[in-house]
């Protein structure tokens, strides 16, 4: 799968007008020095020998140089996917409860006015533009109340001083003790997080919604009932215990597009994610940056299917690998 | 000694085309560890009866009015919590597909060691031990009880939750089709099974079922039931040889008989339409011998000989 994604990547990336040396020095260098550039990059090569040495290469865990600052960018790319990972775990810690709250509620006082409000709810996040909320985040709390930043990510005063042990800033500040540079970090992440959990939440309320409507009329459930079982152990035991495995398919899947970056959210609050990077890259026709950020990405995906599956092994006894 | 009275029950389903009596005006009675059969067509309302008198109906079903009063006390009456201690501990249900009863997440033992958690206050060890001896009695080998009910036959899932009734000890079983998707061994076996439970616990059991044969198995006495009311209520051979109702003797002469090469005999029409149920005698368009006044007016159900009830205008002298 990851073969077929990479190839898919190398010959599009190659088909899309543009190329990386004339949008890195500009339209008015002459002709021989272009030349030059891309015989350095190896850009003139055939383009089957171009695709062959860059799975040769990253064979050998080298992702290349970065065409435009022809520099090694693995730390940059590293750096900012770990950026993009404290978004995407901020986020999820957000739209799990949220999501299930609201699922929860449309499918137990289904028919009433709180469900059909719920569900007004699933609805809207799901169809409102990401950036849109963002903005009107940023607006209402940046803004008129200014009480949080309107940018995400680690502040850069923060990020440099604080000692790397981990690579996750938010992180970092814990370990070390410094509680004020955290208490900045979360700010920062505030926002962006909540713009991004609040769009997910609708989507994990929506499927948590239909997976507990149809558990709930399931003959084991009235069964349940006809036993005499406190209303509590029916909804945790039987219900939603066993409405887990499209739930946790639905928070898998988010959770893998989060890691990958979210390029709107991320560009709406000038968050130093993978996604700004991805999109920078894209623009100006970086060959191998791009190549490099989707290669990282669908590894998540990879990694993020199997721990669900694995997941799934341990919810329903019925599944056994 | 009565146990179950059935007064006057009217349940109703609110759809959106209208409101369903699913139930209309039924009164019985059930005895201490006597075993009564409900028997009538899909539709007729057999399994609604057995949930309203659980009060574990549908969001959209409801009693309208009526008694239902159980050891001395009205459940129409008693509030949801009270309810929740009788079910199970006092009436529990066994239901139709023993496939989709259990709960796919849950090992067998803890079904049966959770319900003995919630009504009898056991601890953990001690639920599970009666449990296993539940789960024995029932036939089920002591190195199976950790399994899911998926690792199940159907007849062991139904035996599973026979082990839950056996092991909460009520005195009112409501078995709801239980051996109807089973096959006909499996199904013989469940019926032993049921009235060892009833000569053991002096449990009483309510026995809804389509299938007159596995009744005159069974069953004390039988109640037939159509769209919704009750056509003849008698003991198994009141029901059997002395058939008062055109209703009973159309159900009796389409059960096959080996060695016939007759067709099939089938009851003429289809069951009522519920939301427009016909007036008089719901049987009326079906019965061969209707006359004007089973059109217009709905016979009462009236006690012919002792213990024999029929609604019939034919039989009402």
């Amino acid at each position: 799968m990851v073969l077929i994604l990479l190839t898919l990547v190398f010959f599009i990336l190659r088909i899309l007008p543009g190329d990386p040396v004339r949008v890195a020095v500009g339209p008015k260098l002459p002709p021989e020095y272009v030349k030059k550039i891309c015989h350095e990059l190896g850009l003139d090569k055939p383009i089957m020998v171009q695709y062959f040495d860059y799975l040769w290469s990253l064979l050998h865990g080298d992702f290349g140089k970065s065409l435009i600052t022809r520099r090694s960018f693995a730390n940059e790319l590293i750096d900012r996917f770990k950026a993009s990972v404290e978004l995407a775990i901020a986020s999820i810690i957000v739209a799990i409860p949220l999501g299930l709250f609201i699922g929860d509620v449309s499918a137990k006082y289904e028919g009433s006015p709180l469900a059909h409000l719920a569900r007004l709810f699933t609805v809207a996040t799901y169809s409102i533009p990401v950036f849109w909320l963002g903005i009107i985040f940023q607006v209402v709390f940046g803004i008129w109340l200014g009480i949080l930043p309107i940018t995400g990510g680690p502040p850069p005063m923060v990020k440099y001083s604080v000692r790397a042990i981990t690579g996750f800033t938010t992180l970092d500040c814990l370990l070390n003790g410094d509680f004020i540079g955290f208490a900045e970090c979360i700010r920062h992440l505030i926002l962006p997080a909540v713009t991004l959990g609040v769009v997910i939440s609708g989507i994990i309320g929506k499927v948590s919604r239909n997976a507990l409507v149809e558990v709930m009329h399931l003959d084991y459930v009235t069964a349940a009932k006809a036993r005499g079982l406190p209303e509590k152990i029916i909804h945790d035991k039987y219900i939603f215990r066993n409405a887990l495995i499209p739930i946790i398919t639905i928070i898998g899947l988010q959770l893998a597009l989060l890691l990958g970056g979210a390029i709107l959210t991320e560009t709406t609050f000038d968050y130093p994610g993978l996604g700004t990077y991805l999109k920078d890259a894209v623009l100006s026709r970086d060959y191998t940056v791009v190549q490099a950020a989707v290669t990282l990405y669908a590894i998540m995906v990879a990694v993020i299917s199997f721990i669900v599956d694995i997941i799934y092994a341990f919810l329903d006894p019925r599944i056994r690998y | 000694m009565t146990l179950l009275e059935v007064k006057n029950l009217k349940v109703e389903f609110v759809t959106v085309s209208g409101s369903v009596k699913a139930i209309d005006g039924v009164s019985f009675t059930v005895n201490r560890g006597e075993v009564v059969g409900v028997v009538g067509e899909s539709g007729s309302g057999k399994t609604t009866l057995g949930l309203a008198i659980l009060k574990i109906l549908p969001l959209n079903g409801r009693i309208v009015s009526g008694e239902i009063i159980f050891d001395g006390r009205d459940l129409v009456k008693l509030s949801e919590e009270d309810m929740t201690k009788v079910r199970g501990k006092e009436i529990s249900m066994i239901f139709q597909d023993p496939m989709t009863s259990l709960n796919p997440t849950m090992r067998i033992v803890d079904h049966v060691a959770e319900a003995l958690i919630v009504h009898y206050r056991l601890s953990k060890e001690e639920a599970r031990s009666k449990a296993i001896e539940a789960l024995t009695a029932v036939g089920i080998p002591e190195n199976r009880v950790l399994d899911y009910p998926h690792q199940l036959s159907g007849g062991m899932r139904q035996r599973v939750m026979i082990a839950i009734s056996y092991a909460l000890k009520p005195k009112l079983l409501i078995a709801d089709e239980p051996t109807t998707a089973l096959d006909v061994i499996v199904q013989d076996q469940i019926l032993d099974l049921l009235k060892e439970l009833r000569n053991r616990q002096k449990t009483s059991i309510l026995f809804i079922t389509h299938d007159l044969s596995v009744v005159a198995d069974i069953a004390d006495r039988v109640i037939i039931m159509y769209a919704g009311k009750i056509m003849e209520i008698g003991s198994v051979e009141q029901i059997y040889y002395s058939t008062l109702h055109p209703y009973t003797q159309g159900l009796l002469k389409s059960i096959p008989k080996i060695g016939s090469n007759s067709d099939l005999y089938t009851i003429p029409g289809n069951p009522p339409d519920m939301l427009n149920p016909p007036p008089g005698c719901r049987f009326h368009p079906r019965c061969p011998f209707a006359e004007e006044k089973c059109r217009k007016e709905n016979p009462p159900l009236v006690e012919v000989s002792e213990g024999h009830y029929v609604a019939c205008w034919r039989c009402v002298k």
